[in-house]
């Protein structure tokens, strides 16, 4: 009986420590997100919305990018945005990306109840375009 | 016997002068090391063939990887704000892999301002969309 007991009781303990370990994420091998080789590198991340007091809603976004076929070139940008009522909602931004200028904050100031909009064109320098469209 | 010895001089020299020309470069400007960012370098220099390895320390939840559509890029992604160094093995044309080191690689959390990396608002323009 005591020795069933004490196996019992090793298989418990063993199983429990086995059950201890850390458990890793490893979704980050998904993070790289392009399809097909890409011309170029972007991100863009929402960094704030807040309400003023006339009940509009203050975007802030933080846009990096990037020409993939040569890290040292620069690239030409423009930022749209649109709600589903108007267009042009905010002014477009935009101009050419180098060194610092590849990451920079676009900000929009939209009424409270409207989704926002965001069409982002890059133009590489051998002619390479991609427009991309994300909505908030 | 002093043959021998001088070509493994001029080797180990040789090797030495290979590590001195690859460069790393970022596609991006340190203002947009932020976490959770898929973060592009690449590896730049005459003989540089391609990326074997990057590893990571300083920061657990960093990951790398090297692009699958070119192979002398590779990319950092860290879930958490934290410094990071990178250790990485480029294979060359010579004989040998070089080694190079990037350390004190600054992740920020998005969002969170401080006096030397503050980010430049776009130009604005009067486009529709």
């Amino acid at each position: 009986m005591n020795k069933k007991y004490s196996l019992g009781l090793f298989i418990l303990c063993l199983f429990l420590f086995q059950n201890c370990g850390k458990f890793e994420k490893i979704d980050d091998i998904n993070f790289y997100s392009y399809t097909e080789a890409p011309d170029f590198y972007y991100d863009l991340k929402l960094v704030s919305v807040e309400i003023d007091s006339y009940q509009r809603q203050h975007y802030i976004f933080d846009l990096a990018m990037s020409y993939a076929h040569d890290p040292e070139q620069s690239i030409t940008y423009q930022v749209l945005f649109s709600t589903l009522d108007i267009s042009g909602v905010c002014n477009g931004q935009g101009g050419t990306a180098d060194d610092e200028s590849k990451n920079v904050r676009l900000q929009c100031l939209i009424p409270i109840e409207d989704k926002l909009f965001l069409q982002i064109t890059l133009l590489g320098p051998r002619g390479e375009e991609l427009v991309q469209q994300y909505s908030f | 016997m002093i043959q021998y010895f001088l070509v493994f001089i001029i080797c180990i020299f040789s090797h030495f002068a290979l590590g001195q020309e690859v460069s790393v470069v970022s596609h991006y400007p340190e203002t947009a090391f932020v976490a959770k960012r898929m973060l592009p370098f690449t590896v730049q220099g005459a003989s540089v063939q391609k990326v074997i390895s990057v590893i990571t320390h300083g920061n657990d939840s960093c990951s790398t990887m090297v692009d699958p559509y070119y192979n002398k890029i590779f990319h950092i992604f860290c879930r958490e704000a934290g410094s990071v160094n990178l250790a990485i093995t480029v294979e060359s044309t010579d004989r040998f892999d070089s080694f190079v080191t990037l350390n004190n690689i600054r992740i920020y959390n998005l969002g969170v301002e401080i006096e030397e990396r503050e980010v430049p608002f776009a130009e604005e323009s009067e486009e529709p969309f």
